[in-house]
């Protein structure tokens, strides 16, 4: 207990710690709270919990070896990470990724973007007692990181730039990656209604009407049902 | 490559001339980017026409960063990052500070939201700011031994 001045005289205090873990901090910070009754009259953060060194790290590796260490500054936006990593040591190279790559790259860091914001939106519906925006949220999320999954074989922590590229594995075109481009498609075109086993049916049936063009015995491995 | 700039045709480096001759050591370019040389013991004042002289407006600082050039001499490098919002432009200003006496003014007098970054580059390369009202740790622990990000603290096997 303290003495402090407050704008009704001097009064009592409490100091009181909230945190490092707390609900509403998303994420560690800790917080030491002067309290006059339940006003707070100082608040002093405590800050550091979630600082990994990752600089030091980097002291001891190549520049490619740290681009793995850029995707865990932000485990919500890896990719954005990755970019601003790799276009600094491209500026210090004097070097320039060919165009197919910086389309590839922007669409995906705007991906990374749209997820990342979605994971904003839904823990703050959540914190507003709001628990279906967050599914909502997460159902698309989902559909985002099937795309890092088709390109990257990762969903998180995809580490897929490189400096002065991409790291291009071909996985685009390996026919058993098909499947989350159909699921996407199916929510680009305004039906994101239609669920999994919907989409399952509607494909199907295209199966069946196309079918003389297709071996049959080839189906699962594509992805369509054989019913 | 690095470049030196000639210190006339930047309209930064010519106010603070006309400021104080002694204000530009140097001018450097480098990718566009403009870096000029400050003394140690007019970076505060530098500061302060940065921010205050309406041709320059620097009006946010965006980062201070040090650099550790261990074993060289002078050892530390603080580059302070200054972006003007209404004229769209950047420059930096840099100190050299030797390894054995690394205390530079404080600028939160100039920009507040120094507060917090002087206190990070004091917590991570052990550079002292004088005039600073709480200059202690703020990522590591207090009772943490040493400064991390200097050159000649292993990265592993420490303790």
């Amino acid at each position: 207990m303290t003495t402090v001045e407050t704008a009704t005289g001097p009064a009592k205090t409490m100091v009181l710690n909230m945190g490092p873990q707390h609900p509403s901090t998303h994420g560690v910070l800790r917080v030491l709270l002067e309290l006059d009754g339940e006003t707070v009259v100082k608040a002093t953060p405590d800050v550091g919990y979630l600082h990994t060194g990752i600089e030091k790290s980097c002291e001891a590796k190549t520049y490619s070896q740290a681009i793995t260490l850029t995707d865990r500054i932000d485990y919500l936006a890896p990719l954005s990470n990755n970019l601003g990593f790799c276009l600094a040591v491209e500026k210090l190279l004097g070097l320039e990724a060919p165009k197919r790559a910086q389309y590839i790259r922007v669409l995906l860091t705007e991906l990374t973007r749209i997820q990342s914001h979605l994971v904003w939106l839904g823990t703050h519906a959540i914190d507003l007692g709001a628990m279906s925006v967050f599914l909502y949220c997460f159902r698309e999320r989902e559909e985002i990181l099937n795309i890092f999954e088709l390109v990257s074989g990762q969903r998180m922590m995809t580490s897929y730039f490189r400096i002065g590229g991409l790291a291009e594995v071909g996985r685009a075109r390996d026919p058993n990656v098909a499947e989350p481009h159909r699921r996407i498609r199916g929510a680009a075109y305004g039906k994101p209604h239609l669920d999994r086993a919907h989409q399952r049916r509607r494909l199907h049936l295209r199966h069946r009407r196309n079918r003389d063009e297709h071996d049959r015995s080839d189906a699962p491995r594509r992805g369509y049902p054989l019913r | 490559m690095t470049v030196q700039a000639d210190p006339n045709a930047n309209l930064v480096a010519q106010r603070l001339r006309e400021w104080n001759v002694r204000a530009v050591e140097s001018v450097s370019e480098f990718c566009g980017e403009i870096t000029i040389a400050v003394p140690r013991e007019l970076i505060r004042g530098a500061a302060d026409r940065c921010r205050q002289d309406a041709t320059l407006h620097f009006n946010l600082l965006s980062d201070i960063v040090c650099v550790d050039r261990f074993p060289l001499e002078p050892r530390f490098e603080l580059n302070y990052h200054l972006t003007s919002i209404p004229r769209r432009d950047k420059v930096r200003l840099r100190v050299c500070l030797s390894g054995d006496d690394p205390v530079v003014d404080s600028v939160i007098a100039v920009w507040p939201g120094a507060n917090w970054m002087e206190r990070e580059v004091f917590d991570l390369f052990g550079v002292r700011f004088h005039g600073h009202p709480e200059l202690r740790r703020i990522l590591l622990p207090e009772d943490w031994e040493g400064h991390p990000l200097r050159k000649d603290y292993p990265t592993e096997g420490f303790r």
